[in-house]
């Protein structure tokens, strides 16, 4: 996963503003209350905390977010967007285009 | 025009009697015909004249054509043509037959509110009691999603109307992001009710909203797989399993990773993302690429967002391919950047991405990396502007990269010269310059400047080490690490003031590292030892006396362990000339605890190894003879660990391999004796290590265990290393390798043995990895494989500019670099002084 998108800071964010980012996740995603959400804000922020290890990550990280293009799309909206529900109107479309699946 | 229109009508008719002009029994002849053949289109017509001669009689059996041939057209999806069915049904009998059916066959064409009145229509003439569970849902389901009021239903049965009202309010507030009054809206609604599905639907998708993904599956996950329901909670359920839901055989999967976008409010992507999926799991991966980069022309980007996700995953997917995939995917994304021009962002990605997947690759050439990395560093600069910082790590990658330690490939080198085997560096003038240069643009970075270091003391350059490791400890006075790295090298040169000087001052400013609180024992020990041979007693006191005060009380460490600090300086005063001393010394050591032996082999060894007077040998060696002559499992499992040690300290003496045979003899002795795995485990653990292992040894103890626990996870696994060890040319790992480790892993899970899982679970990787790539490489040779790719087969590579030749050159022809390659170590070896052991 992008270190980036799992702390919500800008790829050009700097240390000052990735640590605060990072205490400001762990204190809402405590080990105890999210332990797998806390890990992977820890280990974002490993790849991340200084410049060095920024560079090193943008210039040789290989990691893939995901297996497939739908995969990765589906993991960026599970780490980095909270699900909002259909309006009501959408909704109505939405079951009524179900009738005919 | 009217005469050709004639003939057409007459070709039409050929063939076809007119009803009316037929006999009744042909025409019911021909009915019970068309009915078997389930041929109901023309059945009904058949029946309709008969109907015109006799309604009381034929009048039932059409209308039970028309509805069979309604069902036809629902199944053939002819929603319109079911709906004129319907129509002639109600003509008929002046009610519809089969209301559900009628309702099915409304809401399909779109007329929701008539297909719910039908439905309440149903349901007032059946009553509700005699409904089937289906016919119930499919009335709630009818009434939901009508989403308009239906007289009938507030006036005949203000039961239901009631709890639809509660669903679509519960869909109301669930829009709204009101979770909690949606389910409490919910609570109006009976278990029995046949709106319970809609219950559970809202409640679902109430946890999925919440985020809590074990609920809404478990609430989802409910319905029938012919339901209403389990179509519209299908995409739900495929986000939360991350794509992975399985799909019937026939089931399209672009419909369903539409109504995901839309779900995920990026309907923007819905006619996307789907086409690009199917292109990706059909082998098509750049023109998967190419579909997205066509279609969004944000596309790809390294701002933050869902598209910098996408980019990501296009750019680093190759690194999760097999050879030959990422091999064709890189040179495909070649050509479609090389189309569209002026795509710096891309080429940048690019750029990278094939850098770090070429690097792997044994067929390039040194200098051609080192280009192909100077060409990304021009893209960077062009996107991003100069960073030193960043070129200087990239010119420390390459450093890295060339500097990496080669081995020799030769089977039998593992067997017959394994502990003298040396490495030799990839590219020793490329890794040297490509440090500087990193140096050179950043020279204030402390891992390039050691990285440096051991590349010189790796091509064996002391006067280019020492004039790094004096430019290192002025550059970085006061770190631990380089304190500790000038601290072994002084020592290593027999300047063992400094050298101690050094490491004391690494030891305090991190107290917690242990290899430098190591490295100092060590040091004591090596300057103790010289200083004895020079016959000067206060000198070697002094070092062992801070060695005894840092060192530990008990038996675990041979190096920093009181008891061994105790025998090591019996045996300098022995070598200083003062045997009564080195005696006295001697006998407090072995008061200490010599229980098991091996306080008394350690110095008989390590007098060997310190080549102690001949007096004192002998003395020792007649205390050991004792311990061999009736041993015992514990006592041979203790002994084991001393030889090992001494291995360490003074690899590759022939006096030790003769001393490793009379332990094996002695082991051999112990076998018949009792004993715990923990000792077993030693014994056949040390056996494994020797240079020339001994079969017979690991084979006893392993069968002595398995006799006592067949099912012994540890012995198994030696059972089938001995297995494997015992050719002298190792054959390629099979499936019933795998197999046997799988059921190893199994019962190791069982007894949740952690240690052997986590070398089982390394060594089944390897061999699924060795497997897996066995069976690629036969795939390769599979003419057929790229059929759907026709268009770039015809692009002739040869015709490429002169840097992608040299990039994209045919390989196998230079050794196999990959197999080759060997982990260098980074700390230089503590015991690699054979000169002066310790």
């Amino acid at each position: 996963m992008d270190p980036y998108e799992v702390l919500g800071v800008s790829p050009q964010a700097d240390d000052d503003t990735i640590r605060k980012a990072y205490l400001e996740l762990v204190r809402r995603f405590s080990p105890d209350c999210d332990p797998d959400a806390f890990k992977r804000i820890s280990q974002a922020y490993e790849l991340v905390k200084n410049e060095k290890l920024r560079l090193e990550h943008y210039l040789f990280n290989r990691d893939s977010p995901g297996d497939t293009p739908f995969h990765a799309f589906l993991q960026r909206v599970r780490v980095c967007e909270k699900r909002k529900p259909m309006a009501f109107e959408q909704m109505k479309v939405y079951l009524r285009k179900c009738v005919s699946k | 025009m009217k005469t050709h229109m004639g003939k057409l009508k007459k070709q039409k008719n050929k063939g076809h009697e007119s009803p009316k002009l037929l006999a009744t029994a042909l025409l019911e002849e021909k009915t019970a015909a068309d009915l078997d053949r389930q041929n109901y289109g023309r059945a009904k017509e058949w029946l309709k004249e008969l109907c015109k001669r006799n309604k009381e009689l034929y009048q039932p059996r059409l209308i039970a054509c028309y509805q069979r041939l309604a069902e036809q057209m629902l199944e053939k999806g002819q929603r319109h043509e079911a709906k004129t069915v319907f129509e002639q049904i109600r003509l008929l009998t002046g009610r519809p037959v089969d209301g559900r059916m009628e309702a099915q066959s409304l809401a399909l064409a779109d007329d929701y509110s008539a297909a719910a009145a039908a439905m309440v229509r149903r349901y007032g003439e059946e009553g509700g009691e005699n409904l089937t569970v289906a016919e119930g849902e499919s009335l709630a389901d009818a009434l939901v999603i009508a989403f308009e009021e239906i007289p009938e239903l507030q006036e005949n049965h203000p039961d239901l109307h009631r709890e639809l009202q509660a669903v679509r309010t519960a869909l109301e507030h669930l829009g709204a992001d009101r979770f909690a009054d949606a389910q409490n809206e919910m609570k109006a609604i009976g278990r029995h009710s046949p709106f319970a599905g809609w219950r559970l639907f809202i409640k679902g998708l109430c946890a999925f909203y919440a985020g809590d993904d074990a609920k809404a599956l478990e609430a989802l996950q409910r319905f029938g797989k012919d339901s209403f329901l389990f179509r519209a909670a299908r995409p739900f359920i495929h986000i939360m399993n991350d794509g992975t839901t399985p799909l019937s055989k026939d089931e399209a999967k672009e419909p369903l990773l539409m109504d995901i976008c839309r779900i995920l409010h990026r309907p923007e992507l819905d006619h996307i993302l789907p086409r690009a999926e199917y292109l990706w799991r059909m082998g098509r991966h750049a023109d998967s690429f190419e579909h997205v980069s066509r279609m969004l022309s944000d596309f790809p980007t390294n701002e933050p967002g869902l598209l910098r996700a996408l980019s990501r995953f296009y750019f680093q997917a190759l690194f999760h391919m097999s050879y030959n995939q990422g091999d064709k995917y890189v040179r495909d994304l070649h050509y479609i950047l090389k189309k569209r021009r002026n795509n710096d962002v891309a080429n940048l990605l690019y750029t990278r991405s094939r850098n770090l997947f070429f690097e792997t690759d044994q067929g390039f050439s040194d200098p051609d990396l080192l280009r192909l990395w100077e060409e990304f560093l021009i893209c960077h600069e062009r996107v991003a502007g100069e960073s030193r910082r960043l070129r200087a790590l990239v010119y420390a990658h390459l450093g890295d990269l060339f500097g990496e330690t080669l081995c020799d490939d030769d089977p039998f080198e593992s067997w017959f010269d394994r502990r003298k085997m040396k490495g030799r560096t990839r590219n020793f003038r490329l890794a040297e310059e490509a440090y500087e240069k990193s140096l050179a643009l950043y020279p204030t970075d402390k891992e390039i400047h050691l990285k440096l270091l051991a590349l010189y003391e790796k091509g064996d350059l002391s006067a280019k080490r020492n004039k790094k490791l004096d430019e290192i400890s002025r550059l970085f006075p006061d770190d631990k690490d380089v304190l500790a790295i000038n601290g072994n090298s002084c020592i290593e040169r027999k300047a063992y003031l400094k050298g101690i000087e050094c490491l004391k001052r690494a030891v305090a400013l991190d107290p917690l590292a242990r290899i430098n609180r190591e490295a100092l024992g060590v040091a004591y020990i090596k300057a103790s030892l010289h200083f004895a041979r020079q016959k000067k007693s206060p000198r070697y006191r002094e070092f062992m006396k801070e060695a005894m005060d840092m060192g530990e009380a008990d038996l675990t460490n041979m190096t920093l362990g009181r008891p061994y600090l105790l025998v090591r300086q019996a045996i300098f005063e022995w070598i200083g000339g003062r045997e009564k001393e080195g005696s006295l010394l001697l006998a407090e050591a072995m008061e200490n605890g010599d229980g098991d032996g091996r306080l008394s082999y350690f110095a008989y060894l390590i007098g060997r190894t310190y080549e102690a007077p001949s007096p004192l040998i002998s003395q020792l060696e007649n205390g050991i003879k004792k311990i061999f002559a009736a041993p015992t499992p514990a006592v041979v499992a203790a002994l084991t660990e001393v030889i090992q040690y001494a291995r360490l300290i003074v690899p590759g003496k022939s006096w030790l391999d003769k001393e490793s045979r009379r332990l094996n003899a002695c082991a051999l002795k112990a076998a018949d004796r009792p004993c715990t795995p923990q000792d077993a485990e030693k014994i056949v653990h040390y056996a494994f290590g020797e240079r020339w292992p001994d079969f017979e040894l690991i084979d006893r103890y392993v069968k002595k265990m398995l006799n006592q626990d067949p099912k012994s996870p540890l012995f198994l696994y030696f059972q089938y290393l001995h297995g494997k060890r015992s050719h002298l040319l190792q054959r390629p790992p099979t499936e019933k390798d795998l197999q046997r480790l799988r059921d190893i892993q199994a019962l190791a899970v069982e007894r949740n043995e952690r240690l052997l899982l986590n070398l089982l679970g390394k060594e089944i990787r390897q061999i699924e990895e060795f497997l897996s790539s066995s069976f690629e490489d036969d795939d390769d040779d599979d003419p057929d494989e790229d059929d759907h790719d026709d268009d770039r087969k015809a692009i002739n590579f040869e015709k490429l500019d002169e840097a992608l030749d040299r990039i994209f050159k045919p390989r196998g022809k230079s050794s196999s670099r990959r197999k080759k390659k060997k982990a260098a170590t980074s700390q230089a070896s503590l015991f690699d002084d054979s000169d002066i052991p310790f």
